[in-house]
C-alpha cells in the first residue's frame, strides 16, 4: 500500500490505460506539460489541443466511433459546457440513434464543483444534467481509489462516460494498493456502517466532496448513535443502479442528505423522488445544502454558502439530547483544499450486480 | 469520358427522382420523419462522391439523402429508414436525418449544424493515427459553416494535419435567411480559409457535376500529398424548401432576389445534358436514357414502399 492523492490516482490510471492499449489516448489543453507525467512516456498517445472545447470533444467522439478510446480532459465544467452538443447530442445517443452496433466509448474527464476563490462561473456542478442523459455512464469519485478505479473502468466499458472530478478533493489521499483495485465491475456506492445497533437509525447520503463532511460527522457520532454514511458515486448508462441504492436506504429511519451543490432538482433530490415512487415506507428526510444561488468568491461569503459537518452534528445533538464540544474550524480548514486521509474509514463497496 | 458522364447522370437521376417520389409520399402523410430534400443540389453530392474510393469516408448532415446514395449507400435501407420501417439503416431509430452505411464509407449524418465538422475531424484523426489510406469528406451547408465549431475544427484540422475535405454546399439560404443578412459586407472566404487558416480552398459552381468531380480529385491530391486539409466551396441551388416536401416556387416571399438563378439552364441535369451534347451525344439518345432510368427508379422505389406497412401500425 502506498499513499496516493486524488490527482496522482488519476495520473496512475491514465498511465495504466495508455500502457494497456495504443488506442487509448488522452487529449486536452496542457496534457503534454511535463508535470502531467504522461507525454514523456506516451508521446503518440497524449495530445495538447487548441482551446476549442466543441471541436476537440467532437474529434474525440469521432475517434471513439472508429475504435479509439479517447479521454478528453476539460479543466472546468463551465468550459465543457461549450462542448455539450458533442457530449449529449452526439456521444450519449450515438449507438442508439444509429440503430445499435456503433459504439462510442469516449471518456469526458471534467473538473467540477467547489474551489476556493473561484466564484460564480467556476464552481458549478450540474451533475443532474449528466444524470438526466440516457446512454452515458456517470462517475463521481470521492476517494483517490475510486478515481483510479473509475478512470480505468471508463476505458474498458463500451459506452461513453462522464468522469466528474471534484477539485475540492485533489489533495485528499489514502493508502491503497493499485494492484488490488477492481475496475472490472461498476462501483455504485460505498457504505460506511455504524457498529452501534440502536432503535433509531440515521443515514447520511452524500456524493463527491460531500463525503469529507459526512465522514467527519460519522467520526464524531459513531460511538453514540446508530449512524451510517452512503456515498453514491457510480451510475451506469441506463441508471438501473437506483434500485440497489434504494434497497439500502429503506433500512433506515431518518435520512440526512448532504450536498455541496444546491439541492433543488439535483442528484440527491432525484434520488429522493425515486425513493418516493418505489418505496411505501414513510421516512424522515432532512437536507443540508448550499442555497439555490451561484457560489460567491469571497471567503466572507463562502463560509455561509457551503455547509460543514458542525451543522449536521448540531441538528442530531438536538434530536438526541447530547452535547459534543467541537474544536473551532480554522480558516484553512474552511477555505482551502483539504488534505483529508480516507484510509481509516472502513467501507462496504456496492457493485452493480453484486 | 462520355461513359463517365452517363454514370454521373444516372446517379443524379436516381437521387432527383427518389427525392421527388419521397416528397409525394410525404404529402400523402406516409412519412413521419422530418425531411430535408436535396432536389437541385444533386451534382455536388455526385461529383464529390464519384471522386472518392472505398478508402474514403463521408459524414453528412440533415440534407444527406443525396450524399448517402452518391457514396453507394444501400438504397432499400435508406427508404425503409425514411418511412420509419424497422428494416432501415438505423432500424427506425434515426430517420431521414440519421443515415448510415459504414460498408461503403458513409459513416453517419446528423442535423446539428456545425457538429459534423469535429466528428469528421475525429474520423480523419483515426485514419491519420492508424496510418490508413483515404480521406474524410464532411458535407456541410453555408449555414453550418457559420458555426464556431466549424472554424474551430478548420484550425484543429490544420494543427493535426488531418486528411479531411470540408465541402460547403452554399445554397445561399439558411432556412429562409439569405447570406447577405448573415454575413458582414465584404466577407471573404478565400482570405479567411486560404490566407488565414492555411487550407487549400476552391470555390466553384456546384451545379456542374464534371467540374465538381475534377475539383474534388484535385483537393484529394493536395490533402494526401501535402497533408493539408481542404475546403471545396460549391455554389448550389436548392429547389425545394428547407424542410418538408414543397418546391421553392410555392413559397411566396422567399428567394425573390435569386429566382433568376433557378432558370432551367442552371439545373444540374440540364448542365449534364449539355455536356453530353457537346461531346457529340444525340439528343434522342440522351432523352431515351433518362426515360429508361426514370422508369427503373420508379419501379425500384415502389417495389420497396409496397413492403412498408407503417401507416397501418
Amino acid at each position: 500500500m502506498i499513499k496516493i492523492n486524488f490527482t496522482d490516482a488519476i495520473k496512475f490510471a491514465h498511465l495504466k490505460n495508455l500502457a494497456r492499449n495504443k488506442k487509448n489516448i488522452v487529449l486536452g489543453l496542457g496534457m503534454t506539460y511535463p508535470n502531467e507525467g504522461l507525454y514523456e512516456k506516451f508521446k503518440n498517445q497524449v495530445f495538447d489541443t487548441p482551446v476549442s472545447e466543441m471541436s476537440i470533444t467532437g474529434m474525440a467522439v469521432g475517434l471513439a466511433s472508429q475504435g479509439f478510446r479517447p479521454c478528453i480532459v476539460h479543466g472546468r465544467v463551465e468550459f465543457a459546457m461549450l462542448a455539450f452538443d458533442q457530449i449529449f447530442t452526439h456521444a450519449s445517443r450515438w449507438d442508439y440513434m444509429f440503430g445499435g452496433n456503433y459504439k462510442c466509448p469516449v471518456t469526458f474527464r471534467i473538473a467540477i464543483g467547489r474551489q476556493w476563490g473561484n466564484g460564480p462561473q467556476h464552481t458549478a456542478s450540474y451533475h443532474s444534467i449528466f444524470l438526466q442523459s440516457p446512454g452515458i455512464n456517470v462517475f463521481i469519485p470521492s476517494r483517490p481509489s475510486e478515481a483510479y478505479e473509475y478512470l480505468i473502468y471508463s476505458s474498458l466499458c463500451s459506452e461513453p462516460s462522464a468522469f466528474l472530478e471534484h477539485r475540492w478533493l485533489y489533495k485528499t489521499f489514502e493508502y491503497f494498493d493499485l494492484k488490488k483495485t477492481n475496475s472490472n465491475k461498476l462501483l455504485l456506492a460505498t457504505h460506511y456502517q455504524s457498529k452501534i445497533n440502536k432503535k433509531k437509525k440515521y443515514l447520511i447520503i452524500t456524493y463527491a466532496d460531500g463525503l469529507i463532511e459526512a465522514l467527519k460527522t460519522y467520526e464524531c457520532l459513531k460511538d453514540r448513535i446508530d449512524i451510517s454514511v452512503l456515498n453514491i458515486s457510480g451510475f451506469n448508462f441506463n441508471r438501473r443502479n437506483y434500485y440497489e441504492i434504494i434497497k439500502i436506504i429503506i433500512k433506515y429511519d431518518e435520512i440526512i442528505l448532504f450536498d455541496t451543490s444546491p439541492y433543488e432538482f439535483g442528484l440527491l433530490s432525484g434520488l429522493v423522488g425515486f425513493l418516493g415512487i418505489v418505496s411505501n415506507k414513510v421516512m424522515k428526510i432532512k437536507k443540508f445544502s448550499p442555497p439555490f444561488t451561484p457560489c460567491p468568491t469571497s471567503p466572507y461569503l463562502t463560509k455561509n454558502y457551503y455547509i460543514n459537518y458542525r451543522k449536521i452534528i448540531e441538528y442530531i445533538q438536538k434530536k438526541e439530547n447530547f452535547k459534543i464540544i467541537l474544536k473551532k474550524s480554522s480558516f484553512d480548514e474552511l477555505n482551502l483544499w483539504p488534505d483529508f486521509d480516507f484510509t481509516l474509514y472502513k467501507k462496504k463497496k456496492i457493485y452493480l450486480n453484486g | 469520358m462520355n461513359n463517365q458522364i452517363f454514370i454521373f447522370l444516372k446517379k443524379i437521376l436516381e437521387i432527383r427522382l427518389t427525392e421527388k417520389l419521397i416528397s409525394d409520399q410525404y404529402i400523402k402523410k406516409k412519412i413521419f420523419s422530418f425531411l430535408h430534400l436535396c432536389i437541385g443540389q444533386e451534382a455536388s453530392a455526385v461529383g464529390v462522391c464519384s471522386a472518392l474510393d472505398n478508402n474514403d469516408q463521408v459524414w453528412g448532415n440533415h440534407r444527406s439523402h443525396g450524399h448517402y446514395l452518391a457514396k453507394g449507400g444501400n438504397y432499400k435501407k435508406m427508404i425503409f429508414e425514411i418511412f420509419g420501417d424497422l428494416r432501415g439503416c438505423c432500424k427506425g431509430y434515426g430517420g431521414s436525418m440519421h443515415l448510415i452505411d459504414r460498408s461503403v464509407g458513409f459513416m453517419g449524418s446528423g442535423p446539428i449544424l456545425g457538429s459534423c465538422a469535429p466528428i469528421s475531424a475525429g474520423l480523419a484523426a483515426a485514419k491519420k493515427f492508424l496510418d490508413k489510406k483515404g480521406i474524410v469528406v464532411c458535407f456541410l451547408g453555408d449555414g453550418s459553416s457559420e458555426e464556431g465549431a466549424f472554424y474551430e475544427t478548420v484550425n484543429l484540422a490544420g494543427v493535426f494535419k488531418l486528411p479531411i475535405l470540408f465541402v460547403i454546399e452554399d445554397n445561399i439560404y439558411s432556412v429562409e435567411s439569405d447570406s447577405s443578412s448573415r454575413k458582414v459586407e465584404g466577407y471573404n472566404h478565400q482570405n479567411i480559409f486560404q490566407d488565414g487558416l492555411k487550407l487549400y480552398y476552391q470555390r466553384i459552381s456546384g451545379q456542374d457535376v464534371l467540374k465538381v468531380f475534377q475539383a474534388t480529385k484535385e483537393a484529394k491530391k493536395k490533402i494526401i500529398k501535402e497533408g493539408r486539409p481542404s475546403i471545396l466551396h460549391l455554389d448550389v441551388l436548392r429547389a425545394y424548401k428547407h424542410s418538408g416536401a414543397q418546391p421553392e416556387s410555392e413559397n411566396t416571399y422567399y428567394r425573390k432576389k435569386h429566382i433568376n438563378k433557378f432558370c432551367k439552364d442552371n439545373d444540374c441535369i440540364e448542365i449534364v445534358k449539355k455536356n453530353l451534347y457537346q461531346l457529340g451525344e444525340e439528343i434522342d439518345f440522351v432523352e431515351n436514357f433518362i426515360n429508361i432510368e426514370k422508369k427503373k427508379i420508379e419501379e425500384k422505389f415502389h417495389k420497396i414502399i409496397y413492403q412498408i406497412k407503417i401507416r397501418s401500425v
